[in-house]
């Protein structure tokens, strides 16, 4: 078993559907995004070439961020997850060096902090602090419970995070979050080691790429009918 | 001023420089970041620090060991002192990585759960090894107990001292993503950057003698590195790939030979050229493979950064560097007192 994941490129309209619901589902500080995108815009007038690419941790099988770990708080877990372990982090940020895509993240500040400020905009409103208390959150009122089986709600400054394709999710048979809250179902997500399932089945009919295959990390997130001038012909 | 052998002038500046740094290392350790560092540009000049420190502490390590190996008179004389200077070069270094690590403990932590594929453990944990065999070095020069495992000790310190910077150039070259750092010229640069630091330091430790053939052989590393850079700089002003752009200047390798040739007639003022450049050159290294944001950074940060150490940050350089000279002043006294008895 081996999780991967498939984006089409022509059914993504790039609305960031997937960054929002990735960062309510997984409580990431505003500063960081486990899901992201890169927007290309290359050539020149009339062959401009526009292209949107959602992005997250690839979960490598070969992961650089692993191997330059010196302490395995970046692993491999089940399913050829890339997983972190915060308690082993000791923010060397090697991962970040060696992650060819820059999807790891780092906590330079304590995370969610804001929602410690005691100061309202006006005298008797709410203040932050206030309302984390009155919400009984954790870090913030926008902490998600839900995801504090497999990952501390609230990470420790300095240490890295980054996605970890909703393992709390895949867990108890749910998709990733941001495959579920993509409002095209652009996103699949599958075993690649079956044949018959629909990511393989993608990736073999439309040749589908991983990002920056040419340096054999191979990724496990795949494109497919990207904007690029060859699938345009 | 000098009292005895110490220097009250470089004494009083690195208390200043402890103080300094110490406040903006108290800074990161307990309150919040301070460094201008951010998640494009990752490595900044408290782990420059870290790695001129060591680099350096590596290189007076291969010259002692190499001395006392190879029956260098001019070297085996010196040899408490080169001992006494790695050790608190060294202690200099693991001081900017804890700041650079955010805690003390997170220096220790690593050791402790390994990854062998990790270059990073390799390298932490070698100099913690290179630590303790130059502090047993130390305690036996100091208390004139020739232990029945010197010569093995100096064995394997030579091999860690040599071992270590190459090690360290692996944690950059074997990064797959960056094309400035990829390869193993960079455990060459840093290789020869120790042997460049340790021959620019000894004029500062002693008159260096100019028959002693290792010295020699040393001198020729800041020549070599000199060639490196100039090389390194024509190939990549050759490069049609916007991220390889040459990132040492001419003028580094320039001063790396006019400290070459000076070295025999003014040794003093070839290590007055030689180490700043040695700390600049390593730190446009560092810093040039980052310049250049991956991934959906770009929309955060521009595809491209530009670098200058902030105060926080010089502050540090001045704390890893006023730490390896109070350590050397401690230890330097504590080595004095039973000849003085």
């Amino acid at each position: 078993m081996r999780f991967g994941m498939v984006i089409d490129q022509q059914k993504c309209v790039g609305c960031s559907g997937c960054v929002f619901a990735c960062k309510a589902e997984n409580h990431t500080p505003a500063e960081i995004n486990w899901c992201d995108k890169v927007i290309v815009t290359s050539g020149k007038y009339p062959d401009v070439n526009f292209e949107y690419i959602s992005t997250m941790c690839n979960h490598c099988d070969n992961a650089p961020c692993v191997q330059g770990c010196p302490t395995q708080a970046m692993h491999k877990g089940e399913g050829g997850l890339t997983l972190h372990d915060p308690d082993k982090c000791i923010g060397c940020k090697a991962c970040m060096a060696n992650c060819p895509y820059g999807v790891i993240s780092f906590n330079w500040q304590r995370p969610h902090q804001k929602w410690l400020d005691d100061t309202g905009v006006a005298a008797g409103t709410f203040t932050p602090i206030s309302m984390l208390q009155e919400t009984g959150g954790e870090g913030s009122p926008l902490s998600n419970p839900e995801g504090a089986s497999e990952y501390p709600r609230v990470r420790e400054r300095g240490t890295v995070e980054k996605c970890n394709f909703c393992v709390h999710r895949l867990k108890v048979g749910l998709n990733p979050v941001c495959v579920d809250a993509c409002p095209s179902h652009a996103r699949v997500v599958g075993d690649l080691d079956d044949p018959e399932s629909e990511v393989s089945q993608l990736i073999k009919k439309y040749d589908g790429q991983p990002l920056k295959p040419e340096l054999g990390t191979q990724a496990k997130v795949y494109y497919i009918r990207r904007y690029t001038p060859q699938s345009r012909s | 001023m000098k009292t005895g052998n110490v220097n009250l002038s470089f004494l009083a500046l690195s208390a200043a420089g402890l103080l300094f740094g110490g406040y903006f290392a108290f800074q990161e350790w307990f309150v919040g970041p301070t460094f201008v560092a951010n998640d494009g540009l990752v490595w900044t000049l408290p782990l420059v620090t870290y790695v001129f420190l060591a680099l350096a502490s590596s290189g007076v390590s291969i010259l002692m060991a190499a001395g006392e190996l190879f029956d260098n008179e001019p070297l085996k004389t010196h040899k408490a002192l080169l001992v006494n200077t790695a050790l608190s070069l060294l202690i200099g270094a693991f001081a900017a990585l804890a700041t650079e690590l955010g805690s003390l403990m997170n220096v220790v932590w690593l050791i402790f759960s390994p990854n062998f594929s990790s270059p990073i453990w390799w390298m932490g944990t070698l100099y913690a090894i290179e630590l303790v065999l130059l502090a047993m070095k130390f305690y036996s020069l100091q208390t004139n107990h020739r232990l029945s495992f010197d010569h093995w000790l100096t064995v394997t310190t030579l091999c860690l001292a040599i071992a270590t910077p190459l090690i360290l150039g692996s944690v950059f070259g074997t990064i797959v993503g960056r094309a400035g750092y990829y390869g193993v010229n960079a455990s060459i640069f840093t290789l020869l950057c120790a042997l460049a630091s340790a021959v620019s330091l000894t004029p500062l430790l002693f008159k260096p003698d100019k028959q002693a053939n290792i010295t020699r052989l040393g001198r020729f590393a800041l020549a070599a590195l000199a060639v490196l850079l100039v090389v390194n700089y024509l190939y990549l002003t050759r490069s049609s790939i916007p991220s390889l752009q040459p990132w040492a200047a001419l003028w580094m390798p320039i001063l790396l030979l006019f400290a070459f040739i000076a070295y025999h007639a003014k040794p003093a003022l070839s290590a007055i050229i030689a180490l700043p450049t040695l700390l600049i050159t390593e730190l446009a290294f560092i810093i040039q493979g980052q310049v250049q944001v991956l991934g959906p950074k770009q929309t955060w940060l521009g595809a491209v950064q530009s670098y200058q150490p902030n105060l926080a940050e010089l502050g540090i350089l001045a704390f890893g560097c006023s730490i390896a000279y109070l350590c050397f002043v401690a230890l330097g006294q504590l080595s004095a007192k039973p000849s003085e008895e």
